[in-house]
């Protein structure tokens, strides 16, 4: 059990040196970082609400980057070592292939959590430099941020386990973007007459991620309360959603012939 | 480690290793239309011996290799290694692998690499890093530890792949094509830790179609043509002491002077002969000496593996011909 665990930290380890040394982490980062400054800009444009501008556009920043982030290095997990022959001198060594999934997604997760982290300390300053207070539910909404992208990237791997780098981020984009308007299938299903049809939505509803779910943007924005309970739900449904796409990434990864 | 090999294979003819009608088919082209790579690959490999897996490109040894650590997973047929059925994580435990063309992470540096990999034996600590270092030395990277591998060469590439298919000091090493761009002084490398991997009683099974390196180390050697074993067998038994013809030289003569004899070749004033046996040769020295010439070089010529796995190939090729031909009119 010691060396699995030895062997999943050393897979993470792995991913994280391979995405912190690539570049294109530090483009995202850099864009990042300047789309939450820009917000500064926009702050002018409306008096008296320059704190919530910078607010919501540094939030949405963050969870933007964030996912892109979890996208483009998710999707290529699995097919680049395929393609690259790397994983071939990995998996002849005692590495099961469900722990090959999971030490990938735990390394990229550990990239996002640093990015995340590292994005929220400039957001934070840049909150208590235009004279705003940092709620409680502030933080909570960054915390939403990671479960959020812990869902994007399983997704990704889901989607990198079998296809091509194109292929996998579009398929990952599209159940990001359906993702954020699942939250309408609800309201669909109660008018809709048909029971079948009803059947089927409800059926698409839980199968694809309700990623609204962790958007407080308005919340914190406008500083409504948010109950503890709902952080906790919101845990809940990111470990369990995210187990479940690993267990499909693993077997459909399985039982793949790595020519 | 020593210890775990006298326990497990402390007798003769223990096989670390067995292929049992192995097939195996793959999807190519655009429609995706499988190939069989491999019909019904059977072979066996003993505990200690050096195994050469032999074969032209295409071949399917490739495939074999993946089919026995698990990276294909076999149509029909078994694989088996150190006894248990399939690649289990016991067994990947006392194996060591080389990738034919290895390539390995660019972000990493090579000590890194080597780490990594370590830790996935469960290696950890100073005595993680001594075994880096050791095998660096080794492989004749010591001072190129610390560079980045995409800086590395392709040589320099494949000595490292040596060195990680020996992090765990396995019990079988499985090379695929492990002299493959490496210059004379790196295969002469390579070769020589073959046998030190040999020496401390491990077993080493190897896929090449440089037919010198093979002649030169294995024991035993099975050659693999379009997805079928055409044999397996002792390279002693193979190549043997058999002599295929004596090839004989003589100077001062001029062409029609040896009645009788028929010149092979003419090279730098001497004419070469190729004779049947031994009393075809005494005959020829005296018809040599009463026509006044000088013999040369008398030697005999044993028939190489290379010699071997061309005639091999080509009976291959000419079994398979007449069944194409009869599939094609019917």
């Amino acid at each position: 059990m010691i060396d699995m665990i030895d062997a999943a930290y050393a897979i993470a380890l792995n991913t994280f040196k391979e995405a912190v040394r690539d570049r294109i982490l530090a483009v995202f980062f850099l864009f990042a970082i300047l789309m939450m400054a820009s917000s500064t800009i926009l702050s002018w444009l409306t008096v008296g609400s320059e704190l919530k501008i910078v607010t919501d556009v540094g939030l949405a920043a963050e969870a933007f980057f964030a996912t892109l982030i979890a996208i483009f290095v998710g999707i290529n997990l699995v097919y680049k070592e395929v393609e690259m022959r790397t994983i071939y001198a990995v998996l002849a060594k005692p590495v099961p292939r469900w722990l090959f999934i999971v030490g990938k997604y735990l390394g990229l997760m550990a990239v996002l959590i640093v990015a995340i982290t590292l994005m929220s300390i400039f957001y934070l300053g840049l909150v208590w430099w235009k004279g705003g207070v940092l709620p409680l539910h502030l933080v909570g909404a960054l915390m939403l941020s990671v479960f959020e992208v812990s869902i994007v990237t399983a997704v990704a791997i889901v989607f990198s386990s079998f296809a091509p780098p194109i292929e996998a981020a579009i398929l990952t984009a599209g159940v990001w973007a359906v993702g954020h308007l699942t939250w309408g299938l609800t309201g669909l299903i109660e008018r809709i007459p048909s029971a079948t049809a009803g059947t089927v939505i409800g059926l698409i509803y839980y199968l694809l991620p309700d990623l609204e779910t962790f958007n407080i943007r308005a919340q914190v924005v406008h500083d409504l309360p948010v109950v503890a309970s709902y952080y906790l739900n919101a845990f809940v449904y990111t470990a369990a959603y995210t187990a479940a796409m690993l267990t499909l990434a693993v077997l459909i990864f399985r039982q793949r012939d790595l020519k | 480690m020593e210890a775990r090999l006298t326990l497990d294979y402390h007798h003769a003819g223990m096989s670390i290793l067995r292929f049992h009608n192995v097939e195996k088919s793959l999807p190519f082209g655009f429609w995706l239309r499988k190939k069989q790579i491999l019909k019904g690959v059977s072979l066996a490999v003993e505990q200690g011996e050096i195994y050469g897996f032999l074969g032209p490109n295409g071949a399917g040894k490739t495939t074999s290799i993946k089919c026995l650590l698990g990276l294909l997973h076999p149509d029909a047929g078994e694989v088996e290694l150190f006894g248990e059925s399939g690649p289990t994580l016991a067994a990947r435990r006392r194996l060591g692998y080389l990738p034919e063309r290895p390539y390995f992470y660019p972000h990493l540096k090579g000590r890194e690499l080597l780490e990594y990999f370590g830790r996935l034996f469960g290696m950890r600590g100073a005595a993680l890093r001594k075994k880096c270092d050791d095998l660096l030395g080794l492989v004749g990277l010591p001072d190129d530890g610390e560079k980045l591998i995409g800086q590395y060469s392709k040589g320099m590439l494949q000595r490292l792949g040596v060195a990680q298919a020996l992090i765990n000091d396995p019990d079988l090493v499985i090379l695929d094509e492990p002299m493959s761009g490496l210059d004379p002084i790196g295969r002469r490398e390579v070769k020589r830790m073959i046998e030190s991997v040999k020496e401390r009683g491990a077993t080493v099974f190897f896929s090449s179609h440089i037919l010198s390196d093979a002649e030169a180390l294995c024991d035993r050697v099975c050659l693999l043509v379009d997805g079928r074993l055409q044999m397996e067998a002792p390279l002693d038994d193979l190549l043997g002491e058999r002599i295929e013809y004596w090839e004989v030289a003589c100077e001062g003569l001029d062409a029609d002077a040896l009645t009788g004899y028929q010149r092979h070749a003419v090279q730098g004033g001497l004419s070469f002969y190729r004779l049947s046996d031994e009393p075809e040769v005494d005959r020829w020295v005296d018809a040599v000496r009463q026509a006044g010439g000088r013999v040369y070089r008398v030697g005999p010529h044993r028939v190489t593996l290379e010699e071997y796995f061309v005639a091999a190939v080509q009976a291959e090729g000419e079994d398979d011909a007449p069944e194409t031909s009869a599939g094609d009119t019917s």
